[in-house]
């Protein structure tokens, strides 16, 4: 966390995130360094930013029951709103609570000793089934995530879980199912020359003249460490850490691979929805329909249960369907190594 | 006229709406499904906002240029209830005043094959959950 003449009194540090600035205080070491690992991938400073949004961080033995999720459902999280603001709830007995007034954001946090036997299971027949392992670091991601998203629709900006690449004259957002080919097609179009604004997370608003702005949130990428196998550049992935436990992916500052590669931001020109071929070097391409756009952009955000939210998201994303052309892009496995591969697409976005 | 037809009907609150150039896009809130309309179809759609019969609905029809007892306004009248889009009110009709933006044209709402994910993985990423 960057420390800052401007840290109001109490708060540990203070961490830009596009358009939010978080004054966040954490209660232990470990939860700031946890708290400080999740920001990073979402760090970008940009040159206005709003006002503090004050994140508390504290421990606690206390599980929170699993609400009902009547705002935003999440696989580990259920989000509910209150007369004050939000509460959310997840499935290791963490919980937070947004005091909407006063922008602050208190998240409380079970330990893993503490989080090992929940509250909520506290009736024999639960007890007695299996349990998935808690893992109060997820908690604390989904947590993080949630103040940030709603922070930055707060302020105007839509995320998307997309990537974005971009030249002179044109700029496509890059849409994907989980684990769908993202990052590889970044990197690869960084390799041909592009730039980018980032590999899977991004903003995105209408200008005053209603004219789409996306902006990237991290030069940081995540990358396969087959990757590296098309892409030389990229170096040694394999001697590098994996990102947690649970993916086998090496985490890469992409402008310590190609300088000057990250932009800050642009008006999206295409979008390009990305689908794995089973035939492994075929790419084969095809336009979308304005109906496909629109689903392909509102499949890449959160949407929560709430008319204000809802309204406003899809007014940014319908209308900037409508200046968007798309294309359906079937990729196999190994067109990569084929440096001709991406040929078509490359004229095909111009 | 029909019983049916002098119920008054109002747009439900879990739809949203957003009006784009030609037409508006839906949202239904309750499902995750969504809709286009082209604008004779959200001209109609905003008669629905404070509560209007069916029998209103076909008349307005007709005077912006619909033709009597038209199948293809009925045939979206059938998708709004139908898919729940629109809701029996207690409360008497409030019909706006409301002034087609284009010429009339043969009124068509589209639903997204698929509704988008009710369950998401995290606050961030919109895709569905894997299993553990």
């Amino acid at each position: 966390m960057e420390g800052s003449r401007d840290i109001p009194d109490g708060v540990d540090g203070v961490v830009h995130c596009g358009p939010v600035t978080l004054a966040v205080s954490a209660a232990t070491a470990a939860l700031r360094q946890r708290t400080q690992a999740v920001l990073e991938t979402f760090g970008a400073r940009w040159n206005a930013p709003g006002p503090f949004i004050h994140v508390r961080l504290h421990g606690t033995t206390d599980a929170a029951v699993l609400g009902e999720g009547r705002y935003l459902r999440c696989a580990n999280t259920m989000v509910d709103k209150t007369a004050s603001g939000l509460i959310a709830t997840c499935r290791s007995g963490a919980f937070a609570v947004y005091d909407a007034a006063h922008r602050a954001w208190d998240l409380h946090i079970r330990t893993l000793s503490s989080a090992a036997s929940p509250g909520r299971l506290d009736t024999p027949a639960a007890a007695a089934r299996p349990q998935p392992p808690v893992w109060t670091g997820d908690s604390v991601e989904d947590l993080l995530e949630l103040v940030l998203t709603t922070g930055w629709r707060e302020a105007g900006w839509i995320p998307l879980h997309a990537g974005a690449v971009l030249t002179a004259r044109r700029c496509a957002l890059l849409t994907a199912p989980a684990k769908g080919g993202k990052t590889t097609l970044t990197v690869a179009l960084l390799h041909r020359g592009w730039r980018t604004l980032g590999d899977d997370k991004a903003l995105i608003t209408l200008r005053a003249d209603g004219s789409p702005e996306v902006r990237g949130l991290t030069s940081r990428f995540n990358i396969a460490p087959r990757t590296g196998t098309w892409f030389p550049e990229l170096g040694d992935l394999a001697s590098r850490p994996p990102i947690s436990p649970w993916s086998d992916k090496r985490r890469v500052c992409i402008t310590d691979v190609w300088q000057n590669c990250f932009a800050d931001t642009a008006t999206p020109t295409h979008i390009v929805l990305i689908q794995r071929s089973e035939e492994r070097r075929a790419t084969r391409i095809e336009g979308l329909k304005t109906t496909d756009v629109l689903s392909a952009l509102l499949r890449q955000t959160v949407i929560p249960a709430d008319a204000i939210a809802a309204r406003t998201i899809l007014d940014v994303l319908a209308r900037t369907a409508r200046s968007l052309r798309g294309v359906r892009f079937e990729i196999g496995d190994d067109a990569y190594s084929h440096p001709e591969a991406l040929d078509a697409l490359d004229e095909r976005l111009e | 006229m029909s019983q049916k037809d002098a119920e008054v009907l109002v747009l439900r609150p879990a739809i949203v709406a957003t009006v784009i150039e030609d037409g508006a896009v839906l949202l239904n809130l309750d499902t995750n499904d969504f809709y286009e309309v082209n604008s004779s179809g959200w001209t109609i759609l905003q008669l629905f906002e404070g509560g209007v019969t069916l029998d209103e609905v076909k008349e307005r029809c007709r005077q912006w240029g619909a033709a009597a007892d038209d199948a293809a306004v009925a045939t979206f009248i059938d998708v709004l209830v139908k898919d729940v889009l629109v809701a029996r009110s207690e409360w008497p009709a409030a019909t706006a005043d409301i002034t087609p933006q284009a010429v009339w044209s043969t009124p068509t709402i589209q639903k997204a094959p698929e509704a988008l994910q009710r369950i998401v993985r995290s606050p961030f990423d919109p895709t569905l959950p894997l299993a553990e």
